[in-house]
């Protein structure tokens, strides 16, 4: 991996429940609960996972859309927690993020031009409105739109220009980091790999940096050079995109992995269909969070929570099977 | 014998400004006992039209303007609300990709799943729940005695979807019509859900109509497959016709625009273009503009349905003069 653009060490976000008249914290629900990667430029970083895993909460602390609780994120050598309202906000302007609802993030009553030229006005990027123009069309140019369309409405658009509408919106600033969580989720197949080509030669034209939140595995192994694994707000597993599909290593991984339907009436399915569902993370289980459902799970799972450790290069898991004790590496012989 | 299920011919139109618009035209397929037909094709082709006009749940504006549906050889256009009624949920049950809002927030569990029962059957209230506690056994939720006395909310979405299948098992219905049934769903939920299902079809001999966006599904579930485009079956067969041999142009774009997990693609196939509107639907083949080997006159003439093998039909002119 090259110099990372962005670290993220022990990161934090516990939302607190509050009960009575007095708003007592009676707990937590620990959406993010000590997550730590780093993202290389140029790269495209994948966070996965089911439903409530924390993956879109971890996008938007990143940019501080929410206030982690703990951790640290590092920008360019920067510490992003530490910058005041003002420097976060010129901050944005290197990371920007694409949200999932192309018929939700967009005001109906802006025209596609308003929209894509609002970053520009609030980071005073462009003196006059003739050069706004010119950039909008420019942008509108760069995602595949027409630009002769910019004074319609988003309702005059179909979900994947929508879509490319946000992407446009998010390039406007010229940024370096783009948070892109579930982008293509909402869109049909052949929209979403028109989506993700486009995506893919931004990235090669401009050198951008991704960091791709997704439930669909198959769209984010396409995409993504290295990918972490979420589960109850904690990262499972982490490694480069093949090698985590070719050789997964936490349990969790494998269930998910196997649950994919696979496009082939012949295809050979060895299931593993995972008992029960995700537990709440206000009230995680002891131990290994996933041992409840886990079908390797050993005494150790229910009492002790799993370290962190890299157990080939580049290859990183939290599960008791990789213990030294254990013998480190019984990933050979899976 | 009768297949359970036949359509023929079915066009069902809504009114708009612009008077009766065909959102499916000419679609016919049948569904027989004990298989699982799916049905697929991205928003806007009709699928889910389909899927109400055979349980006739369409909007006021909806209606069929031609065609049968013929269940266990009775037609079932025309039939008049109270017939109707009497087959939905009895003898053809349906359930809907959103388990969220299906159920009805302010009544027990117990009483929804007995609901069907009650009009349907002429159970006790005590032996209703009973038989609730039963069916949430058969689709695999612990605790079942419990469940029955809560309220949905109390349930995650793939536990929610189990108590609809519940439902919609009730009176042992011969088909079952499932709309979407894993789309809200995570996949390892999604894994539980479909292997469910793929049991209570055959441990029941019931024929399920699968309409899905889903290829990897399709794949999974079904016998035959039927791919609408724009309101029109474009091509049908059996499931491995349709992976093995695709020949409709949309078919084989739709499946290489999926990206693949087992191997490494460095650029995905897309089709071009979008999916035309109800409003603005072109004359000849409805998906000549985004086909790559459109000739002038797809763009004037609309092919028909023209057989690839005993089990397989295409909708393309490319098919013409190729021998069976």
């Amino acid at each position: 991996m090259s110099e990372p653009l962005l670290e993220v060490q022990d990161l934090k976000k516990w939302f607190p429940i509050r009960r009575g008249i007095f708003s007592r914290t009676v707990g937590n629900v620990r959406a993010v609960d000590g997550v730590s990667f780093a993202v290389g430029a140029g790269e495209t970083f994948g966070l996965v996972g089911e439903s409530g895993c924390g993956k879109s909460t971890t996008g938007r602390t990143l940019l501080r859309l929410i206030e982690p609780t703990g951790g640290k994120i590092t920008f360019e050598g920067r510490d992003v927690r530490k910058l005041s309202r003002t420097q976060m906000r010129a901050m944005r302007r290197q990371m920007q993020i694409v949200f999932q609802d192309p018929y939700g993030s967009l005001n109906p009553r802006y025209t596609v031009r308003q929209a894509i030229e609002e970053p520009l006005l609030i980071h005073g990027l462009a003196s006059s409105s003739a050069e706004r123009e010119r950039r909008v069309a420019e942008l509108m140019d760069t995602v595949g739109l027409s630009p002769s369309r910019m004074n319609r409405y988003p309702h005059e658009f179909s979900g994947g220009q929508r879509q490319r509408i946000g992407i446009a919106r998010a390039l406007a600033v010229s940024p370096k980091l783009i948070v892109a969580d579930e982008p293509v989720s909402a869109l049909d197949v052949s929209v979403q790999s028109q989506v993700l080509n486009l995506m893919d030669d931004l990235q090669k034209q401009l050198n951008l940096t991704y960091i791709f939140i997704a439930h669909d595995l198959s769209v984010v192994k396409h995409i993504s050079d290295r990918i972490g694994v979420m589960y109850l707000g904690k990262m499972v597993e982490l490694a480069e995109a093949d090698d985590l599909y070719a050789e997964p290593l936490h349990p969790y991984t494998q269930a998910l992995l196997s649950a994919v339907p696979v496009p082939d009436p012949d295809a050979k399915r060895d299931r593993i269909i995972l008992q029960g569902d995700l537990p709440s993370p206000a009230n995680p289980p002891q131990g290994c969070y996933f041992h409840p459902r886990c079908k390797d799970a050993m005494d150790v799972c229910r009492v002790k929570a799993p370290e962190w450790r890299e157990v080939k290069p580049g290859h990183h898991v939290a599960c008791h099977l990789y213990d030294e004790e254990r013998g480190g590496s019984t990933w050979q012989t899976s | 014998m009768d297949h359970l299920l036949e359509v023929k011919n079915l066009k069902t139109s809504f009114l708009t400004a612009n008077g009766y618009l065909p959102a499916i035209d000419d679609v016919s397929f049948h569904v027989d006992r004990g298989e699982t037909l799916g049905i697929v094709g991205e928003s806007g082709c009709g699928k889910s039209v389909t899927s109400l006009s055979v349980m006739q749940l369409l909007s006021a504006n909806g209606k069929i303007q031609e065609g049968t549906i013929a269940f266990n050889g009775r037609n079932l256009v025309g039939l008049s609300d109270g017939q109707m009624r009497k087959i939905r949920g009895k003898d053809i049950a349906m359930i809907f990709q959103e388990p969220m809002s299906s159920l009805n927030p302010v009544h027990k569990i117990g009483k929804q799943i007995a609901e069907s029962l009650k009009i349907h059957t002429n159970l006790s209230l005590g032996d209703g729940k009973r038989r609730a506690i039963e069916l949430l056994n058969l689709v695999g939720i612990p605790r079942a005695e419990q469940i029955v006395d809560e309220y949905p909310h109390r349930l995650s979405g793939g536990m929610r979807q189990r108590v609809m299948i519940a439902i919609a098992m009730a009176c042992d219905p011969q088909l079952l019509i499932a709309d979407e049934p894993t789309t809200a769903l995570d996949v390892t939920i999604q894994a539980q859900i479909l292997d469910l299902m793929r049991r209570l079809k055959q441990e029941r001999q019931m024929g399920i109509m699968l309409i899905t966006h889903d290829l990897g599904v399709v794949a999974e579930m079904c016998d035959r497959v039927v791919v609408m485009y724009a309101g029109k079956v474009v091509e049908q067969g059996a499931v491995r016709d349709i992976f093995r041999n695709p020949s409709h142009p949309y078919t084989i774009g739709l499946l290489n625009s999926i990206p693949k997990l087992k191997e490494r693609q460095e650029r995905l196939d897309s089709i071009p273009g979008t999916v035309p509107s109800i409003e603005l639907m072109p004359a000849g083949c409805r998906f000549a503009a985004r086909c790559p080997h459109a000739t002038t006159r797809c763009v004037t003439a609309e092919p028909g349905l023209l057989p690839v093998s005993e089990t397989h039909q295409v909708r393309c002119f490319l098919r013409e003069g190729v021998a069976v």
